[in-house]
C-alpha cells in the first residue's frame, strides 16, 4: 500500500469507529431516552484507545516502501481529486438527509438540545469523510483510470 | 463498446534490463510501486511525462515501452 492507500484507510477505521460511538450516544440519549451505559473510566478508556488506534494507524501510514518513495504522484493526484468530486456530489445529498433526521426521529413539533445540532453537523462530516475514504480506497481497489497531463 | 487501448512492455522491459524490481523502475521514475503494478496489469494509461520517463529510465523510445492499440474510431479523425 502507498501513503495515500494507507492514510485512507486509517481514515476509514477511525471515522467508522467514531460513527459507531456517536449512533450508540445518539440512540441512547434520544430514542431510549436514558444517560448511556457505562461510567466516567469506560467512556475515558475508550477515548485512549481510539487516540492510540489513530496515532499507530497514522505511524503505519508514515512508513515508506523505499527510502527513495515519492509520497505521492500523479495516479495518487488522479484519485484524490475523483473522491473530493464525489465527496462534493454526495455532500448535497448527505447533508440534506441528516438536517431532516431530528424531524423524522420526533415529529414536526419535537424539540432536541441545542448541544445535540454541533453533533449532527460532526456526525455528517464524519460520513462525508468516510465517502471519501471509501472513494479513494475502491479506485485503487478497480479501475483507475487514465493519466491527464 | 469499442475502445482505443494503450499496451506496455513494461514488466518484459524489466526483465531485460538486470531484473530491475518494480520498486527501483519506481523511485527512477518518481512515482510510487503501485502505480507501476497498475499500468503492468493495464489498469492505468500514464501521462505523456511519465511515459516518457518511463522510456528515459529503460533506456529506450517510447514507442519501445508503450503500443497503442486502435480498436474504435478516433475522436476528431
Amino acid at each position: 500500500m502507498n501513503r495515500t492507500q494507507k492514510t485512507a484507510l486509517c481514515h476509514l477505521v477511525v471515522v467508522l469507529l467514531t460513527l459507531a460511538m456517536l449512533a450508540y450516544i445518539f440512540f441512547q440519549l434520544f430514542v431510549l431516552k436514558k444517560t448511556p451505559e457505562g461510567g466516567r473510566f469506560l467512556k475515558l478508556t475508550v477515548l485512549i484507545l481510539l487516540f492510540l488506534l489513530y496515532g499507530s494507524l497514522i505511524v503505519w501510514s508514515l512508513k515508506r516502501q523505499s527510502p527513495r518513495e515519492v509520497e505521492t504522484d500523479e495516479r495518487d493526484k488522479l484519485i484524490t481529486n475523483r473522491a473530493a468530486m464525489a465527496t462534493f456530489i454526495s455532500a448535497w445529498i448527505v447533508l440534506p438527509a441528516v438536517s431532516v433526521i431530528p424531524q423524522t426521529i420526533f415529529g414536526d413539533d419535537g424539540c432536541i438540545p441545542a448541544w445535540s445540532l454541533p453533533l449532527i453537523i460532526f456526525g455528517a462530516l464524519l460520513i462525508l469523510m468516510m465517502i471519501h475514504s471509501t472513494a479513494v480506497l475502491a479506485q485503487y481497489f478497480f479501475r483507475s483510470g487514465d493519466g491527464d497531463k | 463498446m469499442e475502445t482505443n487501448e494503450l499496451k506496455n512492455n513494461i514488466r518484459r522491459l524489466r526483465f531485460e534490463k538486470g531484473e530491475m524490481t518494480q520498486q527501483q523502475l519506481a523511485d527512477i521514475a518518481g512515482v510510487t510501486r503501485q502505480t507501476i503494478i497498475a499500468m503492468e496489469q493495464g489498469k492505468y494509461a500514464p501521462s505523456l511525462p511519465l511515459a516518457f520517463r518511463i522510456a528515459k529510465a529503460f533506456g529506450v523510445g517510447i514507442e519501445q515501452v508503450f503500443e497503442f492499440t486502435e480498436t474504435g474510431p478516433l475522436k476528431g479523425a
